[in-house]
């Protein structure tokens, strides 16, 4: 037996994973791809010049809930030594994130021997499956990797609006001073416990529960609305750089809306 | 009056709006207040309880003068509220008009209504105290709120902001504290409750320093939010209010520059309209170009006063006297003296004079006591007062600092505040133009230094700075008298509340002789002043009537909100955390009734419960239970762990194999329950009720953190949905979806299986909850709505239905499945409830509750959880008494229901433990008729559960 039952799986061909904010992203006028087994949204309304300027101007969310999120836990030396085997050395700081040198993965402490890796759907089996050898040769040293993929849904707040409008819902103090590019901090997050992870001067990624999603979005939206900004997708978010890139590594399996 | 530099009106533009009907014009930048006054409009408003005109006083949105409502909002100061176009002004409190208002009969009628009247009088006879409630209700409040609301577009945004510094008060001394602190590298919020940056600089001439000193700040990157009044400050977290956002700022470093509160005087006639605090005289003039009056007699006790008589004749307004409370001229005076303007010093005002405004004012020694001899009547028709200085204290009093009276100024000031505050200007006792500006940069620099920003060059400007500090000249200031016994009238204290001298006094003999007593009877300083202009003067009162200092009186204790703020703002955009499992919208689109149950939305049923729960029986039914809890637990001492957590045993599980669980606490009592599946060697998948999912990760984290064992827990809640397919053609539809044998001796009850269902990854659990044949189905959360619609679409042929909640809870009950919490309470435990199976006391490990249980063992409770059945279809109502052979109460009902399937009604209860037999009756007592009752031992379907294993 296994715990494959929690785990999304890209390479299945009959069923499309979907985010929990899909039917709130369709109804804001997303199209959809499948890429990686996932529908994603790629863009909205067809017109990127409107996505790229709330990025560069006011404030865009992007919904990045395909991410693909690994719960690992072990002894924090051990947790320490796996990191540095599988992610070329990092090292792991409290408070502070580490990305891999080729930029695809997070790997971000929440405690001492607990750490939650963020990474592409594509990037991510390639993880999980160095992770599991890594863990195999810890030997008796009990390692856990739990798939929590669809454990938590996530946005990405892009612009110099992010900040400003992560303030409406959330009192993380996320000022460049306090909170600077890779803090991670947990905390409540529109009333709900979350994490807030800034990705870049401009960005901040924010996860909640699965089953928040939907109200996450519909928090986000409703303030971004008020301050000008709106829904990108991903093609908008990774055109304009910074953070994980966008799965612009993911074939459109599927132009079709999905 | 003509164009005056600093002035806020544009002379070039009109706005339009209308008082009671009547058409106002006004220039941008006015306030309906100044707007009214000159149009001519002096009376605003009625007083509260005596119904009493009221003009403007403070022109700064302090006292209660000029409250209206507008375009239907009510409470509104008319002194700050900026005009708009179209705008709809209406008074408030006096019908049919302010003019003649049929209320105003309460101020003849005063000795009905002294302080705590409500206490003595309209008591008796108690018959008549309906109607007495109708009359008091109708007459008191201040505006009304329409009953009908318009579609309304305002919202509120709550803003959090973290900053360095946060300054509260836009004067002359929190700019400087503002750009000393932001030159210095801090991130500093400056928040001041006017329209304009400035303070009394913009009415006293210094419109030009406030502008530069604005501009200044802005280059030093200060965030500055004007007509943002602080509310509060709540350990560290100050609320500011501003249009439509409250902006919840917690700065490291508070500085308070919140100013002081001009003072009134208490003398009879002092609430007459043309009774002015001599600054809201200046703004009138100074901002407004409004001519406040013709002849004008101030009464002062301080140079501010005097200030304010040159600035009046310098308008070209007559100033006939000016009495000056203190006994020897100042400096500034001799200026007036010069002109042949009549200065008393040692003189004050012990009447004001007049009907609908005021005609004259009595002027009278400060020492004269009760002799009139020397009374001077001036015909005036304006009188300014100032009463002297109370520092706005309140904001840092609910931060920690302490006041002490200061018998020199004749003022409560800042003795003491915490570390991480500081105070300056006027608040702190520096208000006059020569310390204001040193105070607040030295404020700015302190508050720099104590986050660690500056250098030895700041820290050398800081120390010369509080030199020039030390050797400052603060000028003179009298203290007023409480009050200067002389002519009859009414003198009031609180403005807001109508509470006068007299009644003061009155409340003190009645032996209410603390301030706080006081306030509480008297209700002085409860009012939309909060204080503002009666604390000092009620204070002093007390003082005077009970012999004490004023330092011994004190002052009451400052609340928040300090400022008027909509309730709406305090409530917030409403955050509702709602869960929403991954086939919820598909439950929508099904017509499903959506209701909470704890904090996820679930569909209670598809518009036909009973037909629902018939389809679990005849064919087969769906349901979504993705808000079950899950958890993972794993690691070597995995079953370990769970068998000390669990009164039975989880470690001789097999993997692939189930068991239902119920967990206790340590009393033994039932806090839920669920089932562990072994998953692999090292591996259990633990289910949990809906409700008690973060209870039991609590749980089983806290006792994991306690014994240190080689576990590991993975909270899967959200991460796997999960659904149950039951019905006795459940196997034929899950067959068509998936390669998995499910013959029953491949695929048994209480088996685990790893499978692809519809190309999903499943672990299929062989439980029931239902009754009958079933498959709980948990898979990754994200393929939610394609295996609902997957498993829906396969039993389409065999008539499968969704079904909610409410039949789920028929069908549960069909067998007598516990709902903990709904048919267990605190007490609970697995004996009562029927459950002995649960414990295992022989086990070898220790667990949790072992104690207990072994205890309840031997001494069975007297109560037991049973089924029952009525037979005269009434359904009783869950909570319902069970009686005992007495006629006592002996027990309650916990579920019940009409069940179509089994053609009665049935339910479970709680009964004394020696009706809990089969057959035995029992008598429930539901809203007032008894009821006759059968107990039922085994479930009412398939008690063998022969459907369940098939």
């Amino acid at each position: 037996m296994s715990l494959d039952f929690t785990v999304p799986v890209a390479s299945s061909e009959e069923r499309t994973a979907r985010s929990p904010m899909e039917r709130l992203a369709r109804a804001a006028g997303a199209s959809f791809e499948r890429r990686d087994g996932w529908n994603v949204a790629a863009g909205y309304g067809g017109d990127a010049s409107v996505e790229a300027a709330r990025i560069t101007d006011t404030v865009g969310f992007c919904d990045r809930s395909v991410l693909t999120k690994l719960d690992i836990q072990a002894r924090a030396e051990v947790l320490a030594d796996l990191v540095a085997r599988v992610a070329g050395g990092l090292e792991l700081k409290p408070g502070r994130a580490s990305r891999s040198p080729d930029g695809s993965t997070w790997w971000c402490p929440i405690t001492p021997t607990r750490l939650l890796v963020l990474s592409e759907p594509r990037s991510g089996w390639d993880v999980h499956t160095a992770l599991d050898g890594a863990a195999s040769a810890a030997g008796e040293e009990l390692v856990t990797i739990a798939d929590v993929s669809c454990g938590l849904a996530a946005l990405t707040l892009a612009g110099p609006g992010a900040g400003e409008l992560l303030s409406r819902f959330c009192a993380i103090d996320v000022r460049p001073g306090v909170t600077p590019v890779a803090a991670f901090r947990p905390g409540s997050v529109a009333r709900t416990p979350g994490y807030v992870l800034r990705e870049g001067a401009d960005r901040l990624l924010i996860l909640v529960g699965w089953a928040l999603g939907a109200y996450l979005w519909e928090v986000v939206a409703d303030a971004a609305g008020h301050l000008g900004g709106g829904p990108v997708g991903t093609d908008a978010l990774a055109a304009a750089g910074g953070g994980l890139s966008a799965t612009a590594a993911g074939v459109a399996e599927d132009s079709a809306d999905a | 009056m003509p164009p005056k530099p600093g002035e806020r009106i544009d002379r070039s533009t009109s706005v339009e709006f209308s008082f009671d009907g009547k058409k106002i014009t006004a220039h941008e930048g006015d306030t309906v207040g100044s707007a009214l006054y000159a149009a001519g409009q002096r009376t605003f408003s009625r007083s509260f309880k005596y119904h009493r005109r009221r003009g403007l006083m403070c022109c700064a949105g302090q006292c209660p003068n000029c409250l209206v409502a507008v375009d239907g909002a009510p409470g509104i100061r008319a002194c700050t509220e900026p005009v708009r176009e179209g705008a709809r002004v209406e008074h408030m409190n006096a019908r049919p008009s302010l003019g003649v208002d049929a209320m105003a009969i309460t101020d003849a009628a005063g000795p009905f209504t002294p302080p705590g009247f409500y206490y003595k009088t309209f008591i008796r006879p108690r018959r008549l105290w309906p109607a007495y409630e109708w009359v008091l209700r109708h007459a008191a409040g201040l505006g009304r709120l329409p009953r009908e609301q318009a579609e309304r577009t305002w919202r509120t945004e709550y803003r959090r902001r973290h900053a360095d510094v946060l300054v509260v008060g836009g004067g002359d001394a929190g700019l400087n504290a503002a750009i000393a602190a932001a030159e210095l590298g801090a991130d500093v919020v400056l928040a001041d409750e006017g329209a304009e940056l400035g303070g009394r600089l913009l009415w006293e001439g210094g419109h030009d320093h406030a502008r530069k000193l604005a501009d200044r700040a802005r280059a030093a990157r200060v965030e500055i939010l004007t007509s943002a009044p602080a509310l509060a400050h709540f350990d560290g977290l100050v609320p500011v209010w501003q249009g439509d956002t409250l902006h919840q700022i917690r700065a490291r470093h508070h500085v308070y520059a919140t100013g002081a509160i001009e003072q009134p005087l208490v003398f009879p006639g002092n609430d007459l309209p043309g009774v002015m605090l001599s600054g809201g005289a200046r703004r009138l003039l100074g901002r407004y170009g409004v001519r406040p009056g013709n002849r004008a007699v101030i009464v002062t006790a301080s140079d501010r006063g005097i200030r304010t008589a040159i600035a009046l004749r310098e308008a070209g307004i007559e100033v006939p006297a000016v009495a000056d409370l203190r006994a020897e001229p100042s400096r500034a005076c001799s200026r007036l003296l010069s002109q042949g303007v009549a200065v008393l010093n040692g003189w004050t005002v012990v009447a004001a004079r007049g009907r609908r405004e005021v005609r004259a004012a009595v002027l009278a020694p400060v020492a004269a006591g009760e002799s009139h001899g020397q009374d001077r009547e001036v015909e005036c028709d304006l009188v300014l007062v100032s009463g002297g200085d109370s520092p706005a204290s309140a904001l840092i009093t609910q931060a920690g600092g302490r006041t002490e009276y200061d018998s020199a100024r004749g003022y409560f000031r800042i003795a003491e505040v915490p570390p991480n505050v500081t105070v300056t200007g006027q608040v702190a006792g520096e208000g006059s133009f020569q310390t204001a500006q040193i105070s607040g940069e030295h404020a700015g620099l302190q508050a720099a230094h104590a986050l660690g920003l500056g250098d030895n060059r700041s820290r050398r400007r800081a120390q010369e700075l509080r030199s020039r500090l030390a050797a400052a000249d603060r000028g003179a200031e009298a203290v007023p008298p409480a009050e200067v016994p002389h002519a009859a009238g009414k003198a009031f204290a609180c403005l807001c509340e109508d509470v006068t001298a007299k009644d003061i006094h009155r409340g003190i003999k009645e032996g209410y002789d603390s301030i706080e007593l006081c306030k509480r009877f008297t209700t002085v300083t409860m009012g939309p002043c909060q204080g503002r202009m009666c604390q000092l003067p009620s204070v002093r009162l007390m003082a005077q009537d009970t012999g004490q200092s004023l330092e011994q009186v004190g002052t009451t204790t400052a609340r928040p909100p300090w400022s008027t703020v909509p309730i709406g703002a305090l409530a917030g955009r409403p955050f509702e955390p709602a869960k929403r499992s991954s086939i919820h919208g598909r439950h929508r689109e099904l017509g499903a009734t959506v209701r909470w149950a704890g904090d996820w939305r679930r569909p209670y049923d598809y518009g036909d419960p009973e037909g629902e729960a018939l389809a679990v029986h005849r064919s087969a039914g769906l349901i979504d239970v993705s808000t079950l809890g899950k958890l993972l637990v794993r690691g070597p001492e995995a079953g370990e762990f769970l068998d000390r957590l669990y009164p039975n045993r989880h470690s001789s599980l097999k993997p692939g194999r189930v068991r239902y669980g119920v967990l206790t606490s340590d009393a033994g009592r039932i806090m839920d329950d669920g089932t562990v599946t072994r998953v692999d060697e090292m591996s259990f998948y633990v289910t949990t009720t809906s409700s008690g999912a973060g209870a039991v990760e609590q749980w089983f984290s806290w006792w994991l953190a306690d014994w240190g064992m080689d576990v590991h827990l993975a909270d899967v809640t959200q991460a796997v949905s999960a659904v149950n397919l039951a019905g006795p053609r459940s196997r034929e539809i899950l067959t068509r979806l998936t390669d998995l044998d499910c013959s029953p001796e491949a695929f048994s009850y209480l088996d685990a299986r790893h499978a692809r269902v519809a190309g999903v990854p499943c672990l299929l659990l062989r439980i029931g909850f239902v009754g009958e044949l079933g498959y709980e189905i948990h898979f990754p959360a994200a393929y939610g709505e394609d295996l609902w619609d997957a498993i829906l679409e396969a039993g389409a042929g065999e008539d499968i239905r969704p079904f909610g909640l409410e039949p789920q809870r028929v069908l549960r009950l069909q067998k007598q499945h516990i709902i903990v919490g709904q048919d267990t309470d605190s007490e609970s435990t697995p004996f009562g409830a029927a459950m002995p199976w649960a414990v295992k006391l022989d086990k070898e490990q220790a667990f949790i509750g072992k104690w207990a249980l072994a205890h309840a063992a031997e001494h069975p409770a007297t109560t037991a959880l049973v089924g029952f059945t009525l037979d005269n279809g009434h359904v009783p109502t869950e909570g319902a008494v069970v009686l005992d052979t007495l006629g006592h109460a002996a027990g309650q009902v916990t579920s019940a229901r009409s069940s179509r399937q089994l053609e009665r009604v049935i339910g479970m209860a709680w009964v004394p433990a020696e009706l809990a037999r089969a057959g035995a009756p029992i008598t429930i007592l539901d809203e007032g008729s008894r009821r006759s009752a059968s107990v039922v031992t085994e479930p009412f379907h398939d008690p063998s559960g022969k459907l369940l294993r098939s």
